[in-house]
């Protein structure tokens, strides 16, 4: 289902004839990118609970 | 620091240019809702340009309103529309963003005047509180357009950026969604300080935030998908 979706995803981001471009990382980006999206998900977390707490008050301004 | 906003507006409107181009060359929803989002950003940035200059009530509510309100949920939605292809939901979201956004832009504009102290050499975001009173149902919908617009926009690049690491394809929009999620998560982040109560970086953020998700967009766009190594 998963599969399917990133699938259709793909198809309508991607065109066909630049589906194939593939790419072999580096030792380091191989390490890099998952530590990149890592911190951009806690970020954004962090983003979204300080907004949240604004939303009951508890920040010093809203 | 008054020149950022100088620097922002710049960024930004060419920004503007260059995603309504790409819409004119090849359509996409998506495109046109980014161009709305960037030009609701410009619009922030240049309002902070004339307030450095010379105070106007209505010149602040224009910054509240689209600096603060109505940024990052346009932008948020062109993601949606790029990420949710089923049905009619990203059209259904987008006709409700824009009734909220209508409200918005009333609930601003009758928003009661408090006080005409104001200080040009200060950022907006520093005193745009005790100008003009916000309704508890203002303040409401700026937390909640916050909140989706960050979510959609910094989550749909992410995601975005994932599928590419996963597929090891395309290695530019890789790259390009990263920078793009980092962009817009600078001037969430700087918001966030303010509501914190932890030093004013709006404007600084808001520049950095703009030439990263500028940068990640002609990353994306280049058409140069060579290896990374």
């Amino acid at each position: 289902m998963e599969l399917r979706r990133e699938k259709v995803y793909l198809e309508n981001w991607v065109p066909e004839n630049r589906r194939s471009k593939r790419f072999s990382p580096s030792a380091i980006t191989e390490k890099l990118i998952p530590v990149l999206l890592a911190i951009l998900v806690l970020a954004l977390l962090v983003v979204l609970i300080i907004v949240g707490l604004s939303l009951l008050g508890v920040t010093p301004s809203a | 620091m008054t020149y950022i906003p100088y620097l922002s507006t710049i960024i930004t409107f060419a920004f503007v240019v260059a995603v309504f181009n790409r819409y004119r060359q090849r359509g996409g929803a998506h495109l046109l809702l980014w161009t709305i989002g960037l030009f609701f950003y410009g619009l922030g940035t240049l309002s902070e340009v004339v307030l450095s200059l010379t105070f106007n009530v209505f010149m602040l509510k224009i910054w509240y309103l689209t600096g603060a309100m109505l940024t990052a949920a346009w932008l948020g939605m062109g993601s949606v529309h790029l990420l949710v292809r089923k049905g009619n939901t990203a059209m259904i979201l987008t006709w409700a963003l824009a009734a909220v956004s209508v409200l918005a832009a009333i609930l601003v504009i009758i928003a009661p005047e408090t006080s005409s102290s104001y200080n040009v050499a200060l950022p907006a975001s520093e005193q745009y509180r005790e100008i003009f009173t916000r309704s508890g149902l203002l303040i409401l919908l700026t937390i909640l357009l916050n909140i989706y617009g960050t979510l959609t926009l910094v989550g749909g690049a992410i995601y975005s950026a994932f599928l590419f690491w996963r597929k090891k394809i395309l290695a530019n929009r890789l790259f390009g969604n990263i920078l793009i999620a980092a962009g817009a998560l600078s001037p969430a982040m700087g918001g966030s300080f303010l509501k914190a109560g932890l030093t004013d970086l709006l404007y600084l953020s808001e520049f950095i935030g703009a030439i990263l998700m500028f940068i990640g967009f002609l990353m994306s766009t280049s058409g140069n998908s060579e290896a990374t190594q």
